[in-house]
């Protein structure tokens, strides 16, 4: 006697079957764009995060830094090529904030040493789920990747 | 043979795969989360700052024998200070003579700093002066025609000339 549960499990078999070849074949790609992806947020976050703090005012250290209006306009990836066996990446942050702070330069270089080094310690985190013991760093390396950042300021 | 079994394995598999992946940015959320409660802590900590330098300002303004106190429920350092349940901020409070500000420190140990984070509010006097809350509560702000003294303790409250 034939059973028709049997009959439709061997069909749904069939198709999760192909389903899960087709999940493996693209799985590798699904781990890189996923770190692309990770990295590009976290740096979007810290990034956003470096701006509102020091948007209020705060800075570590000495407190010659003004409030006023900080916001970041965009974070993108940039393929910079191969670096050894790691591809490498650059995330372009472009700092808005007003025109009147372009006389004052140690300033200006001030937030955006804070801003690109929020961004790359919560690249960091979000890979090595801790934060680094170095106060600044410049460079994250992951499995597939190695991210730097640069920072560009627009005035209004 | 048993075909739900078959099928139980092929299920769990991809499952499995979309499991690892959502678990890649579970962190990435939290701290997230995190991010957005340091904003908002940062910004408490600078209407602290913010209440003092209008306090100063106010008695500044008002001349001598004006005097105000800053109750417990306005400024409490046993809340502000808790770097979990309340703002985080490091004592003393700077009051700068010399720059004309009130400078409030943060501990921002919960994004991976060992430093503290600074900000710091404008004040008109540069006449402030601190003495021991003997007499007056703590907390309270004078102006005897010379100075503004801010009574408090030492640990709470520092002037710098």
């Amino acid at each position: 006697m034939r059973c028709r549960k049997a009959q439709v499990g061997i069909e749904f078999i069939i198709l999760v079957g192909a389903l899960l070849v087709m999940v493996i074949a693209v799985f590798p790609y699904i781990l890189k764009t996923n770190e692309l992806n990770k990295a590009l947020s976290a740096a979007r976050d810290g990034a956003t995060f470096g701006a509102a703090m020091r948007g209020v005012g705060y800075k570590s250290g000495s407190v010659e830094a003004p409030p006023g209006k900080i916001k970041i306009k965009s974070v993108t990836l940039e393929r910079l090529g191969k670096c050894g066996d790691l591809e490498c990446y650059r995330f372009k942050i472009v700092i808005m904030m007003p025109s009147y702070y372009s006389s004052n330069s140690s300033y200006v270089r001030s937030v955006r040493g804070t801003i690109r080094n929020q961004a790359m310690r919560f690249v960091y985190y979000a890979f090595y789920g801790d934060y680094p013991s170095k106060s600044v760093i410049y460079r994250v390396n992951t499995s597939y990747y190695s991210f730097n950042a640069t920072t560009r300021i627009e005035y209004y | 043979m048993d075909s739900r079994a078959q099928v139980s394995i092929e299920v769990a598999l991809v499952a499995g795969i979309a499991i690892l992946v959502a678990v890649s940015l579970v962190n990435l959320n939290f701290e997230r989360l995190n991010l957005a409660r340091e904003v908002g802590e940062g910004g408490e900590a600078k209407m602290v700052a913010t209440l003092l330098a209008t306090s100063i300002n106010t008695v500044h303004a008002n001349g001598r024998g004006f005097e105000l106190t800053l109750s417990q429920d306005k400024l409490n350092f046993t809340e502000l200070t808790d770097v979990d349940k309340g703002t985080g901020i490091i004592l003393p409070i700077i009051i700068d003579n010399a720059n004309r500000k009130v400078i409030v420190g943060r501990n921002m140990s919960r994004t991976g700093h060992t430093g503290q984070w600074n900000v710091s509010v404008s004040i008109v006097p540069n006449n402030v002066v601190r003495e021991d809350p003997d007499g007056y509560p703590e907390l309270t702000i004078r102006n005897n025609g010379t100075n503004v003294i801010i009574y408090a303790d030492s640990s709470k409250v520092r002037v710098l000339p």
